[in-house]
This record gives structure tokens, sequence and C-alpha cells, in this order.
């Protein structure tokens, strides 16, 4: 009985103390782990590394991952946030967390107030830089969601997905499906007639080299039209070129190989020579500064002026612009640069603009109004003024036109001062402006791909052969 | 032979008081204007740079009234001498070589806009100071009044405030910012071109600091006081041709 | 050949020091013409203080850094309580700071709390309690009346930091709610010489309308009390100068403050149009008188 009791109360101790060992440690590990047990889930994560990002992914699965039912919002909404792990796995950006996208979510209150940023990793101008930097106030999801409901968000000048389907009810949009843009059919959902996004009915190609002239466009050569010109213009040059080494060089009159050694001989002595001082000068100021005019007539100097500096101020610009996308894409200048409508650029380009057409109009008046003496009219000059003039008016009333169809606030579009009032008088009449303003940007591009063709053949000629035969014979100057 | 007695005539201008003033004021409105538009245009990177510079902006603001007073002194040294022109050299305010706008400035200005457009083939007979030298002196001297008004009710507005409703303060305000727009940027940019940039003068008029000019600079830019001067000195009648 | 020996010797020395330091010159002029933006820590901060996680390097140097989540999430550990409530849809609807009691901030700092429930905020907060929004269609943020966690944050509150970064941070912070003030204040030259110029002497937001009873200044005798603060001869006329000056400034209520902002507007309209027209006319008259004297020497006239 004894030894029995004693083993009993051995065991009785024992389990008691088991209990109680058990417990306390039970509790020292509860009180341990307390602290913590916020933090389990509220943690600031590392996005940089892979642990961070499959744990923050969890932390919205936590939720998301349930089906649709599940949730109080849904039945209030009856829109699904439901986000398959099997969809989003198909994703190409299945290893990147949700907030990294949708920044400003992960919040309360829990709803996006900036929408998706694509920015913070891609840059907003890269792949196409012609079409992305026509569609700059086209959100990157609005294109690139396989989604076919897209609306214009007039308040903050932005065309965005739409939550809405056509009958206005809500839609889903977590399926994280991106748009395949090698099929071209997904320009149409905007770019289809009477769309309210502001659109121009016609799907137009992306802007040519050849536009850097006045206004930013990528290296790539674009629509057939400027490939015709430019092979026209080039046709000229050579034939020019050809014409010129006709004559004899330094005395040597047959052999072309001696011409050219002759001819490049020469320029090579001069170059490095004392003379080239001279020679720069000549450049400065005969050519840069337009000297000559100036001593024939002071407002023939101020017409020049008004036409050469513009277009070439403009030319500046956009191969500045050029140079600043392709080395810095991301860059807050590139981006102001880029976009037509913002304030410096649309008042830069409204400005030399009008400074051309007036140009254009004051010596078409002195050619056929005022007629002092000194002007002589030729043909040839009429038509360079004329296709430089239709040139500009046409790229005015495109302008206006693309104020007018894009909506553009007011307070966006007064930068384009001319622009505005040319939209302005458009409004008055209703016409289709939409499914007009691709015929009127063809105009335009055909015009510009004429006066390119025209360049070495008619008076335009002498943008390159003034300055040519003032260098060669800089010493009488 | 005859160029050189021809460079060695001079004519006198200014004073040594009058080059000294504007000296002082040329480097007082300069002290006057960069720290003016530091203080207004603090918000941009390299006003609070200038202001780090000088010191912090207790300095600047110093510097700022140093400078303004300095300004008003000039002002005042020049209504004194026009008061010891007049009362103790007994000198003619009013004449054809005075700084005072004359009615026959209104025809010199047309005819310079008429010579600037192409209408006629050189610029009028200016007397001794072109229409331009005295558009400079006077909105100077009388812009340094009106800038001193409203400085100084920005400078003390308790006591301004005493006599003046509060926003006569803000009033103050926006036409001390205009003006100094207006002065610095006609002063920095128009009057130096006209001094510096034109043709005629290039590379600069150093007149306002030497004092004098040459027999040929007389001729050329003054033809109208040249004539009288040469009209007294050989009592001619034919002054105006 | 020894001469160029010697050059190149040279150019490694004492020229290349030269050379380096002049450059140097140039990095330090480029930096200095470079714009300083002023950015308070407020804006530099990589997590807002609505955010669903916690920074615990930042927390744990902040000044409520020793204190435990419960002491302040104290319903968090409520029984009975689901902490991501899925059949509540207000749940994560509720904007942050109304999902912890404010008045737990008491408990340590009932100076302030004292302050606040005696200035205009607390106002507005009563009369949001009367007449609460409807229930899921909660204005944002900048639209409710404010407690504690509006202005102050609270992981990641920041301490010994200077009346300058105080006061800028402040600027911010006001002007999340008031944008306007905010945009008058710093054209006003308080605002000028306190963010900007960073001048200590500067009044910044609560120096007039004080720290946390946030009044407001439209009665020009409490107006011209905070006036007196700073400028000791101040008379009640020097009341009425317009400091938050805009448009959007002035309450339609006060017909005298509006008239003046009239007049101001007018003058200052006037003002400018005249100096642009001035301007542009002797910059084209110059500019033309050039050309005119080019074209006569180059003429040889």
């Amino acid at each position: 009985m004894k030894p029995r009791l004693q083993t009993s109360a051995v065991a009785v101790c024992a389990l008691a103390f088991w209990f109680m060992a058990v417990w306390m440690v039970g509790f020292s590990i509860a009180q341990e782990q307390q602290p913590s047990e916020c933090l389990d889930c509220h943690r600031y994560r590392n996005l940089n590394s892979n642990e961070g990002i499959l744990s923050s992914q969890q932390f919205c699965y936590n939720c998301h991952k349930e089906e649709p039912a599940a949730h109080a919002d849904f039945r209030a909404s009856k829109v699904s946030f439901q986000v398959k792990p099997e969809y989003f796995l198909k994703s190409p950006h299945r290893f990147v967390a949700c907030i990294q996208c949708h920044t400003t979510v992960a919040q309360s209150p829990h709803r996006s107030l900036s929408g998706v940023q694509c920015s913070s990793c891609h840059p907003k101008i890269n792949g196409s830089p012609g079409t992305h930097a026509e569609h700059q106030r086209v959100r990157c999801e609005a294109c690139h969601t396989d989604s076919p409901f897209v609306r214009l968000d007039a308040a903050n000048n932005e065309v965005k997905l739409s939550h809405t389907n056509a009958k206005q009810a809500t839609i889903s949009l977590a399926e994280h499906k991106v748009t395949d843009v090698s099929r071209e059919e997904f320009c149409v959902k905007c770019h289809a007639s009477n769309n309210q996004v502001g659109a121009p009915t016609m799907v137009l190609p992306s802007k040519s080299f050849v536009c850097i002239a006045c206004h930013y466009s990528p290296m790539r050569m674009g629509s057939p039209v400027f490939i015709l010109a430019m092979m026209v213009a080039l046709m000229g040059i050579v034939g020019t070129v050809v014409f010129w080494f006709r004559a004899s060089v330094q005395g040597e009159a047959t052999s072309v190989h001696r011409k050219f050694q002759l001819g490049s001989e020469v320029v090579w002595s001069k170059i490095f020579s004392r003379e080239i001082f001279s020679i720069l000068k000549t450049v400065f100021f005969d050519i840069l500064l337009q000297r000559r005019i100036l001593a024939n007539s002071v407002s023939r100097w101020l017409i020049h002026s008004l036409i050469f500096y513009s277009f070439f101020a403009r030319f500046a610009l956009s191969f500045l612009t050029l140079f600043l996308q392709k080395f810095s894409p991301e860059g807050e200048l590139t981006l102001a640069l880029v976009n037509k409508d913002s304030p410096f650029v649309a008042t830069f380009n409204d400005l030399t603009g009008v400074f051309i057409l007036a140009g254009v109009i004051w010596a078409m008046i002195r050619r056929f109004i005022t007629k002092p003496e000194y002007v002589s009219t030729e043909e040839q000059d009429t038509l360079a003024l004329v296709i430089i003039g239709l040139v500009t008016l046409s790229g005015f009333i495109l302008e206006g036109m693309r104020l007018l169809v894009g909506q553009i606030p007011a307070q966006v579009a007064l930068s384009a001062f001319a622009g505005y009032v040319v939209s302005k008088l458009f409004s008055l009449v209703n016409l289709g402006w939409q499914s007009i303003y691709g015929y009127v940007w063809y105009t335009h591009a055909l015009l510009w791909a004429l006066f390119i063709a025209y360049l070495p053949f008619g008076k335009l000629k002498h943008i390159f052969t003034t300055p040519l035969s003032l260098l060669l014979n800089y010493k009488k100057g | 032979m005859r160029d050189q007695t021809v460079e060695q005539v001079i004519y006198w201008r200014f004073n040594v008081l009058h080059r000294v003033v504007h000296l002082v004021v040329m480097f007082a409105f300069i002290g006057v204007g960069l720290t003016g538009f530091s203080m207004a245009f603090s918000s941009v990177g390299l006003a609070q740079t200038f202001v780090w510079l000088l010191g912090g902006i207790d300095s600047v603001r110093y510097f700022h009234r140093f400078c303004a007073v300095i300004l008003y002194l000039c002002v005042v040294t020049e209504i004194l001498w026009g008061l010891y022109y007049r009362f103790v050299l007994r000198g003619n305010l009013l004449g054809p070589n005075s700084i005072c706008f004359r009615i026959r400035d209104l025809r010199f200005f047309r005819e310079h806009m008429g010579y600037l457009l192409g209408q006629s083939e050189g610029p009028p007979r200016f007397e001794r100071f072109t229409w331009w030298e005295k558009l400079d002196y006077w909105t100077l001297f009388l812009g340094m009044h009106s800038m001193a008004l409203t400085g100084v009710f920005l400078w003390f507005p308790e006591f301004f405030s005493r006599f003046f409703p509060g926003y006569f303060v803000n009033i103050a305000q926006v036409l001390h910012f205009d003006e100094a727009i207006l002065a610095v940027l006609y002063k920095f940019f128009i009057h130096t071109a006209v001094r510096h940039l034109r043709p005629e003068v290039y590379p600069g008029d150093w007149v306002i600091f030497t004092g004098k000019v040459t027999k040929e600079t007389m001729m050329r830019a003054h033809p109208g006081e040249w004539a009288l001067l040469n009209a007294h000195q050989q009592g001619s009648a034919t002054r105006d041709q | 050949m020894a001469r160029l020996r010697l050059f190149l010797r040279r150019l490694n020395t004492a020229e290349r020091t030269r050379l380096l330091r002049s450059s140097r010159g140039l990095i330090i002029a480029a930096w200095l013409i470079l714009p300083i933006h002023v950015q308070a820590a407020w804006s530099g901060d990589p997590t807002p203080s609505s955010s669903w996680f916690v920074d615990m390097n930042r927390f744990l140097k902040s000044a409520h850094g020793s204190l435990t989540c419960e002491r302040c999430h104290v319903e968090m550990t409520a029984r009975d309580k689901v902490h991501p409530n899925r059949e509540d849809p207000t749940a994560m609807k509720k904007v942050v700071v109304r999902s912890y009691d404010y008045k737990r901030c008491a408990s340590c700092h009932p100076e302030a709390y004292k302050r606040f429930l005696q200035g205009e905020h607390a106002k507005e907060l009563a009369k949001e309690k009367q007449a609460p929004p409807p229930e899921g269609k909660e204005p944002p943020p900048e639209k409710l009346a404010p407690t504690c966690g509006d202005c102050h944050s609270s992981h990641y509150a920041q301490s010994k930091r200077s009346r300058v970064e105080l006061g800028t941070q402040m600027i911010e912070t006001c002007g999340k709610c008031h944008k306007a003030q905010e945009a008058s204040y710093l054209k006003d030259i308080h605002g000028r010489m306190g963010v900007f110029l960073e001048k200590k002497a500067s009044a910044y937001c609560t120096d007039c309308h004080g720290a946390h009873t946030c009044e407001s200044l439209k009665d020009k005798n409490k107006a011209l009390e905070a006036c007196r603060r700073c400028h000791k001869d101040a008379t009640i006329q020097f009341a009425g100068i317009l400091i938050h000056a805009g448009q959007q400034d002035i309450s339609k209520k006060d017909p005298e403050k509006q008239a003046h902002a009239a007049i101001i507007g007018t003058i200052k309209g006037f003002a400018q149009t005249g100096t642009i027209i001035l301007l542009l006319f002797f910059a084209l008259q110059t500019f033309i008188w050039i050309l005119r004297e080019l074209h006569r020497r180059l003429r040889g006239r």
C-alpha cells in the first residue's frame, strides 16, 4: 500500500509539476509571442528580397484569394476582387508584389487613390516612343489591360480604364490580363467613330524622323510617303553634287577621282590652317547672324529671321528632346518636353509657329502688295513661301482640332494660345472633327513630305547652297 | 596733323559729382536689386543660395535697406545740386542744355521712331540730352521716390498702419515688387543694351565715367548741341540747319 | 623632348591639382545653382502614417518607440474582436485615424488635449458627430474634422527638431487641408522668410493661430492679439494687413476684406499690364534700333 501510495503521490506530484511546467512554458511562450503578434502581418517588408515579395503577396492573398461570395463587399457591390493565383501566375508580373504596382492601396481607407503605378518600374516612354509620346494623357493600363472599356476623366485630363461596361454596370478587372500589343486591333477600342475619349477616328501612324525639323519624333522612317520624299530629296542632292563635280576642280577636268582628291585636299588644308578662324567668323556672322541680309534691308532681315530662327529653334528643341529621350527616358525634363501639351512646349511651338506665319505673311505682302523696287518676284520663291505657309497653317488647324477633339481642358489648352483660338473657332461649327482630323493630319504630313522632296530643287535649296557658297567665297566678304 | 587737332577738342558733359553719383547709384542699384529679388523669389534655389552666401536673411534685409538709403541719398544729392545750379551758379534749368523734358523732345521722339522704322536715313539732330537719356534719368529720379515711399511702408508697417488702413501695406508690397521688376529689367537689359550693344557706341559709352566726349562723338550724337555751341562761338545765326 | 617631359611632370603635379580644384569649383557652382527643394520630413516619408505596415527600424527611433502596440491600439485585442473583419464592409473603408481612440493620446499629452478641446478643430468634430456622414460614403480624409492623428505622425514622430524644420513641416501638414492658405502664406513675407529663407523669428501657422487651439482670426481684435506677440507697437489697423491674400482665402461674409482684396487686385492688374507693355515696347524698340544701326554700318554709312 505504502509504496503504491508513494508511487501515486510521486505520480501526482510529477503530473502536477508537468502541468505546471507546461503551463509555465506555454505562458512564457505566449508572453514572448504577444508583442510580435501584430507584426506577423503588419511588419514592413523588404520588397527588394524574394521573401519580402512572396510574403507581401501572401498578405494580400489572405483576403483576395477567397471566393467572392465570402466577402461582405462583394455582396454589396457584386464586383469580385478575387485574384486567382492560377491567373496571376500566368502574368508577366507574377514575381512582383501587389503593393509595388498598387502603391497606395495597403492603407486605410482601403481604396486605391493613385491607381496602378507602372512608372515605378517602366519608363513612361519606351519601346515605341512615337506612340507613347502621343498618348501621354492615356494611363498605361488603359491600353495594356485586356478590357474593352475605357473612359475620359475630364477633371484630371486622363484616359483611364473604365470600371464599368457599356451598360454602366460595374465590371471586375481582377484577372490582371496584359494585352498583346503585337496585335493592332487594340488601338481600335479608342480609335473608333464616335468614341468618348477624344481620340481621332483614324489610327494614325507615328511621326517620322523627318518631322524632327519642328516636332519631337523618334528615329523611325515612318510612313512610306516620307520614304518616297526622302528618296526624291536624296536624288536631288546627289544630282546637284554630280552637277557641281561636272565642272573642273583646280584645273582637273576629267577624272572624278582626281577632282575628289584635289577638292578634299583643299578642304583639309583650310581646316587645319589659320584660315579656319576667318571661316568660323563667316559661319558666325554671315550664316548664323545673317549679316548680308541685314546689310540689304532691315525688314528683309526681320522676315528672314522670323522664319529661319523659328525653324532653327524648333529643330534645336526637338533634337534636344530626342537626345534626352534616348539618354534619360524617365527624366522630368524629358517627359515635359515630349508632351506637347506641357506649358513650355505648347507656348514655344505656338510662338514659333506664329513667327513663321507672320514672316510668311509679311513676305507675301511685300511681294504682292507694297512691292518695293528691290524685291523681285520669282515663281520659285512664291512656291517655297506657299509651302512653308501651308505647313504652318495646317499645323495650327491640326492643333486646334486636337484640342477640340481631345477635350483638353481650357487651363491646359491655353498655353497653346493660337491653337486654342482655332479650337474655339472650330467648336462653333459642329462637324465630325473626329473623323476629319485624320485627313488634315495626312495633309500636314504630305505638305511636309513635299517640302522635303522639293528641298534640293527649288528656292529652298538656298538653305544649303547659300551657306556653302558663303563659305567657299568667304575671302571676298 | 588735322586728325590730331580734331581729337584734341574735348567737350565736358558730366562733372565729378555726377560721375560719382552715377557710380554709387550703379553699385547700390545692383545691390538693392540682387537682395530684393532674392527675397521676392525666395522659393528659387538660386535665391536661397545667395541669401546663404550673404549670411542669412537678416543680413540680406539689412543690406537691402542700406543700399536703398544710399540710393535715396543720391537722389537728394541731385536735388541739392539742382538748387545749387539754379541759385548759386545762376544756371537755366529749362534751356536746351537741361535734362528736363521739353516740348521739342516729343518731336525728337517721333523723328527717332521714324528713323528706326526706315522712314528717314539718319537720327534727328539731338541736343545735349537725347530723349532716352532724359527718360533714363527721370524714371530713376521719380522711381526712387515711389520705391522709397512703398519701401518705408514695408519697413515700418506698425508706424504707417497708425495712419493708413492695413491693406495699404499690401498695396505697397504689390507696387514695390512690380516697380522693382520694371526698373531692374529696364536698367539691366534695355539701358545696358542702349549704352553698350548699339553698334554706334559698342563696346561701351564711357562718357558717364570719364565725363568728356570728343568732337567726333559730339558731332555724331549731339549735332544740335554742337551747332548751338558753334553758333555762340562764331556768333552765327544759322543754328538749326 | 626634355621640355615635353618637364611639361608633363608639371601637369602631373601642380597643374592637375589645379585642374581638379577648378572643376571642383564648377561642380560646387552647379550644385549651388540647382534649386534646393524645401522638403519636410513628412513628405520624404516612404510610408504614410495610414499604411498597414510599420517600419520597426524607424518606429523604434521615434518618440513613441518605447510603447507597445496595445498601448494605443487597445481595442484590437478586445475579446470577440475579429481583426480583418470580412463581414463588415465599412471596416476597410474607415480612415485610419478613426480606427483608434484619439482620447488615448490624452493619457500622456493632457495639456495638448485640453487645448485641442477648446479649439476650432474640436468644434468641427462635435458638429460632425451630431450629423455623421452616411455609412460607407465617408468623405476623403482632408474633408473630415481632424483629430490628433491627422496632424501628428504617431509611428514615426521625430523628436528634437529645429524650429525651422518643425515650422516647415507644419506648413505642409496644415496645407494638406488648408491648401489655399498654404499657398497664400508661402507668398506672404512670413512664409517666404520662415520657410524658404529659414528665418527663425518668422511666424509659422500656430504662432498666430495658436498651438492645438487653431483659432480663426477673422475677428480683428483676436488677430491684433496674435500680431502683438511679435509686432509690439501694432495698432488695430495693423491687423487689417492681408496675410492670406489669395482669392479663396477671404470669406464671402467679410465685405470689408473683399473690397480691400478687390482694390489690391485691380492695382496689381494695372501695375502688371503697365510693366509688361512698357518693357515690351522698349525691348522691341531697342532691338530694332540695334538692327537699324547695324544695317547702316554694314552699308558703310
